[in-house]
């Protein structure tokens, strides 16, 4: 695979993340989303890493180290309020709601 | 920094150390907050006016000063905590620090509650006064200039009567905004100029190029125009006073007003005279304007108290129009109309106080024939209006004469204008005090009203001397003034002759900007 | 371990360099081991407190030092981050304090509480001393994770875990939307060091790295919650629990900027006017959105926004301002003076809503004066040092970010600026009117238990507030 096919699937996936991101409202599928962001940012880190050398691919074990960390609570939080309160559902801000 | 007693540190801070000892005490013990609160006052005109009568007034050199290190702003500008007294600043200084004791002696009759609060705000607003008058350093000047609201604001926010809360509001706001505008102002200078002393500042002010002047005349000139208040920035000011209590509107007419038309001539003319020229006729149109649409608005008023605010206006636009005069009999009797201002327009608010913590309304077809119940009430009411008015033999005459002077050697027909305002200031002055003072008693509550008593009448006897002596002998208080007023003077006749010499800058202050 | 790579890591430079972070990072370890013995727990606070302590005498022992870099220039102490790091040490304690008895059904928690506090506290001082992406985006996670967790802390009230979710979402939204940025970064230039931005300038203006540093921008501004990512602050800041809406409006503010201030040197000079316009729209939306709220909570979450955009305003003034490291000292200072009043301001209202049972609204106010002089007092104090009112920190702060500003030539946005922070003097007036000039609320419960600790805490904020206000040189002469 080349370096531009790399770039392209990484910014589709992101792109695909941030509008599943700003279109769902259940917790669930808002953190898939997440994830396909944060691996496309992964993909160009471990693409340019072969490409150019540097430290492209400790970058991306870090990053999924760290993320898979944040997934964790953020998981924990959302099963709270589906257990204590019944809904996963997220709205980004009430103000423009109202 | 001396250690004098009689410094103007004293002079500014006593006030803040009596709030901080009211402030200690119980809360009910309003005899003992009065007490101190009132002997602070006097201890204050004490100091204030021992201050003024050893003050130099051949020269325009700063007395008194004081000066130590605050702190530096980056860029390496140092900020010092700079006081000093020239020819500007003496008369005002001894009008708030007289004013001090005569409204603390007024609070008696209509503060009851939390007196204690009152108190301690009163005296910070004297520091804050005090300060904007004698700061020297731009800086600090801001600092007082901008604090001295806040006391204001509980004042008039507290006390005040039914709908304070929108003047207190609107009042701030108002303000505020002018401030902050000179705020930017301030910045842009300090950071030019690389020094926060004012006297230095006058220096660099006037030798900057006319276009730069312009921008920062403007932006000061904004935030004292509000102050004063100027023209079309008035609105605020007749609700402020219809709202606050009588002390409130004392210090707001006496005192806080002139912080703005002191801003006018020192930051304003002072520091930059080119500006100030180009701006002069402008600036005399809005005085003229003032002055016969704030004796319009007076004679619709039917309440006494908006109508003497009104009247300030009308006042108060005398002083713009002598102040960008330029002239020297203009610069004289508007320093002069400031504190006549003060002392008549003090004295009216007092007296239409006393009389509304009786009779508990300020309309003024509820009044008439109280003559006859308050015969001493009635002789100061037509002694106050009288000095307003500007009767030959008081104070106003003076001032106002000046003024007229000073501007028909600029403009004639502005003067003629402003005429105008002095006859229509006579009309509705003098029908107010007959429809309340005189004719048939047709209000069956006002046959009950009891007249002043004596601590009224003591209050109020410091302001009526003042305002005899100020009318048979200006000078005595003039003289004080002239050297500073002759440095004024000068700064306009060097940009006048610079402007049609068309020569831009004088090297020296240039140098000292390219410099930086 | 190669002993070569272990000797360089480990010498006394790194220690000294990474003091405040090996400080509060013990803390850490000591309490979760503190927590596995139920018999230390008398323990806790003091071992709290002192990983605090020791943390900021680590941070004074580089303040006045030149620069020291550890980890292979990955991390930097200097005079500016141990200033950072000080006031996260304080905002923490801030936090800590107000937040002591505030916890009713969650008190067996409060353990993890204190520890989640100061991991989170942990990762700012990483955020503030880093110099590269990386370790910034470790310090970023260490920060947000434990916020996440703490802002749904009470666990039977809805809005705290639903401000919990809201945050977490919106959070990991920034985190994506940041290693997205360096990932695009470190395409462009092959680095993610701030160091070899520097040297390889020239490939910054490439559009693959201009991408990466408007991704990485975005991010942060969500973090410090600038417009148009500020929409989540008002609900997460009513929901979180006030204690850490408190930590959250000051340090995790403070930890962005810290960061933003070293790498904005990369963002390209023309986009000084795009910045400055982002921060007039943030102030405008900010003080517009305060102005029409009733729930104190909410009033200052948006008032913090306005405070955000102020201080943008100093960034947007950086490239072009002629006094070097003037921008830096601005936004230092006015951080400072605004922890300080805003935690004030946020902890006096979770006393407040703790005596009071019920969050504080600004009716909920009215007659306070008389009820409660002394809180009132503060109260006011603290709005209008947040109004920029002189003799406070807030006014020096206010001064020092305008003159950046009117030093870069933007006297137009200066002007524009101060006249929108008239607006803000619009509601912090009306709390001032409801405490002072407004019939008291009959229904207010009289409160039942004092709290020295907590009034303690306030009258010191108070006086750091008017010592930044009125005695400010040395802190002028040594913050740089």
């Amino acid at each position: 695979m080349t370096l531009e096919n790399c770039i392209l699937l990484a910014t589709l996936l992101f792109a695909i993340g941030v509008y599943g991101l700003l279109t769902r409202r259940q917790a669930v599928a808002m953190l898939l989303c997440v994830e396909l962001m944060l691996n496309a940012s992964n993909l160009v880190f471990v693409a340019f890493a072969r490409h150019a050398g540097g430290p492209g691919q400790i970058l991306a074990m870090f990053a999924l180290a760290i993320t898979v960390a944040e997934v964790a609570v953020g998981l924990a939080i959302v099963l709270l309020l589906y257990r204590r309160h019944g809904h996963t559902a997220v709205d980004a801000a009430s103000e423009a709601r109202e | 920094m001396t250690h004098d007693v009689l410094s103007l540190s004293v002079l500014v801070f006593l006030p803040l150390v009596g709030a901080l000892l009211v402030a200690a005490t119980p809360k009910q013990a309003a005899g003992l907050q009065r007490g101190i609160t009132l002997l602070t006052t006097l201890a204050v005109a004490v100091v204030g006016v021992a201050l003024c009568l050893r003050f130099d007034g051949s020269t325009a050199a700063v007395q008194f000063g004081e000066a130590a290190p605050w702190f530096t702003l980056p860029g390496g500008v140092p900020v010092h905590y700079r006081l000093g007294m020239d020819g500007l600043s003496v008369l005002l200084v001894g009008l708030t620090a007289v004013l001090g004791p005569i409204v603390v002696l007024s609070t008696w009759g209509h503060i009851h509650e939390r007196v204690k609060e009152f108190m301690v705000w009163l005296l910070a607003m004297q520091t804050g006064m005090l300060g904007v008058f004698v700061s020297l350093d731009l800086i600090l000047f801001y600092v007082f200039w901008e604090t001295s609201l806040v006391p204001l604001y509980f004042i008039l926010g507290i006390w005040g009567g039914e709908r304070r809360l929108y003047a207190t509001i609107k009042f701030f706001l108002y303000t505020l905004a002018g401030s902050l505008v000179m705020l930017v102002a301030v910045i842009w200078l300090i950071w030019t100029a690389g020094t926060t002393d004012v006297m230095r500042l006058l220096d660099v002010g006037a030798g900057l190029p006319l276009e730069t002047q312009l921008w920062l005349f403007a932006a000061f000139a904004l935030a004292f125009a509000i102050k004063v208040p100027v023209m079309p920035f008035h609105t605020w000011l007749p609700d402020a006073h219809t709202e606050a209590p009588t002390s409130g509107s004392v210090i707001l007419a006496g005192v806080l007003l002139k912080m703005g038309t002191y801003g006018l001539v020192r930051f304003g003319i002072a520091m930059f005279p080119g500006a100030a020229l180009e701006a002069a006729p402008w600036m005399m149109a809005l005085g003229v304007a003032g002055i016969v649409y704030g004796a319009f608005l007076a004679m619709a008023q039917t309440d006494v108290k908006r109508l003497i605010a009104c009247s300030s206006v009308s006042h108060l636009g005398y002083v713009v129009l002598g102040l960008f005069a330029l002239t020297e009999a203009g610069l004289r009797g508007s320093l002069l109309q400031m504190v006549n201002h003060g002392l008549s327009t003090g004295l009216l608010f007092l007296l239409i106080g006393m009389i509304y913590e009786r009779r508990h309304t300020r309309a003024l077809d509820q009044y008439g024939g109280v003559a006859a119940v308050m015969p001493v009430f009635a002789l100061f009411l037509v002694f106050a209006v009288l000095s307003s008015v500007g009767l030959p033999g008081l104070n106003g005459f003076v001032g106002e004469y000046l003024i007229l002077l000073g501007t028909w050697q600029a403009s004639p027909w502005m003067a003629a204008i402003a005429v105008t305002g002095v006859i229509f200031g006579a009309v509705y002055l003098l029908m107010a005090t007959r429809k309340l003072l005189f004719g048939p008693l047709v209000h069956s509550e006002n046959k009950a009203l009891t007249d002043l008593n004596g601590r009224e009448v003591v209050l109020m006897l410091p302001i009526v001397v003042l305002c005899v002596w100020m009318g048979v002998q200006p000078n005595a208080f003039l003289d004080r003034a002239d050297g500073s007023l002759r440095d004024v003077q000068a700064r306009v006749e060097r940009a006048r002759h610079l402007r049609t010499a068309s020569i831009e800058v004088p090297p020296a202050h240039r140098l000292e900007i390219e410099a930086r | 371990m190669n002993p070569d790579i272990a000797q360089r890591i480990l010498s006394q430079a790194t220690l000294d360099a990474s003091g405040p972070f090996l400080a509060l990072a013990l803390g850490v370890l000591v309490l979760v081991f503190l927590e596995l013995l139920p018999a230390l727990a008398a323990l806790r606070q003091i071992v709290f407190l002192g990983s605090l302590a020791a943390a900021a005498w680590a941070a004074t022992r580089t303040l006045f030092g030149p620069e020291i870099a550890a980890f292979e220039g990955t991390y930097v102490a200097n005079s500016t981050t141990s200033w950072w790091a000080l006031l996260f040490v304080a905002s923490a304690l801030i936090a800590w304090i107000f937040g002591r008895r505030y916890y009713r059904d969650e008190a067996r928690f409060e353990g993890e509480h204190d520890i989640l506090l100061l991991t989170a506290a942990s990762g700012m001082v990483l955020m503030a001393g880093s110099r590269d992406l990386l370790v910034f985006f470790v310090g970023l996670e260490t920060l947000s994770v434990p916020l996440y967790a703490l802002s749904g802390f009470r666990r039977a009230r809805r809005e705290s875990v639903e401000a919990g979710l809201k945050y977490f979402v919106l959070g990991a939204f920034a985190a994506a939307i940041y290693l997205m940025g360096a990932a695009l970064l470190y395409a462009g230039t092959g680095t993610i060091a701030l160091a070899g931005f520097q040297e390889r300038s020239e490939l910054l203006e490439t559009p693959l790295a201009l991408t990466g540093l408007a991704l990485i921008a975005a991010s942060l501004f969500f973090k410090i919650s600038v417009f148009p990512f500020h929409l989540w602050v008002p609900d997460v800041y009513q929901g979180a629990p006030s204690p850490v809406t408190t930590f959250m409006a000051t340090g995790t503010k403070a930890a962005a900027f810290a960061f933003l201030l070293p790498l904005s040197f990369a963002l390209p000079p023309e986009s000084a006017g795009l910045v400055a316009a982002i921060a007039l729209i943030t102030m405008a939306a900010g003080n517009l959105g305060a102005l029409v709220q009733t729930d104190m909570k909410r009033l200052l979450a948006y008032s913090g926004v306005a405070h955000a955009g102020t201080m943008l305003l100093a960034l947007a003034g950086m490239h072009a301002d002629p006094e070097s490291g003037g921008a830096s000292q601005a936004v230092l200072f006015y951080m400072a003076a605004y922890t300080f009043t805003a935690g004030g301001a946020f902890g006096l209202l979770t006393m407040l809503e703790t005596q009071g049972g019920r969050p504080v609204t600004i009716d909920g106010l009215r007659g306070l004066a008389r009820q409660r002089p002394g809180v009132a007092a503060a109260l006011a104090l603290f709005m209008l040092s947040l109004g920029g009112i002189p003799a406070t920190g807030g006014f020096l702060g206010k001064y020092l970010v305008f003159s950046v500003a009117v030093r870069a030539d933007m006297i137009a946005a200066a002007v524009v600026g101060v006249l929108i922070s008239v607006v803000a003097l619009g509601y912090y007036l009306r709390i001032i009117v409801a405490m002072y000039m407004q019939p008291e609320d009959a229904t207010r419960p009289v409160p039942a238990e004092s709290r020295p600790l907590s009034s303690a805490m306030a009258l010191a904020c108070a006086a750091m507030v008017l010592v930044l206000g009125v005695l400010p040189g040395w802190f002028l002469a040594n913050v740089r």
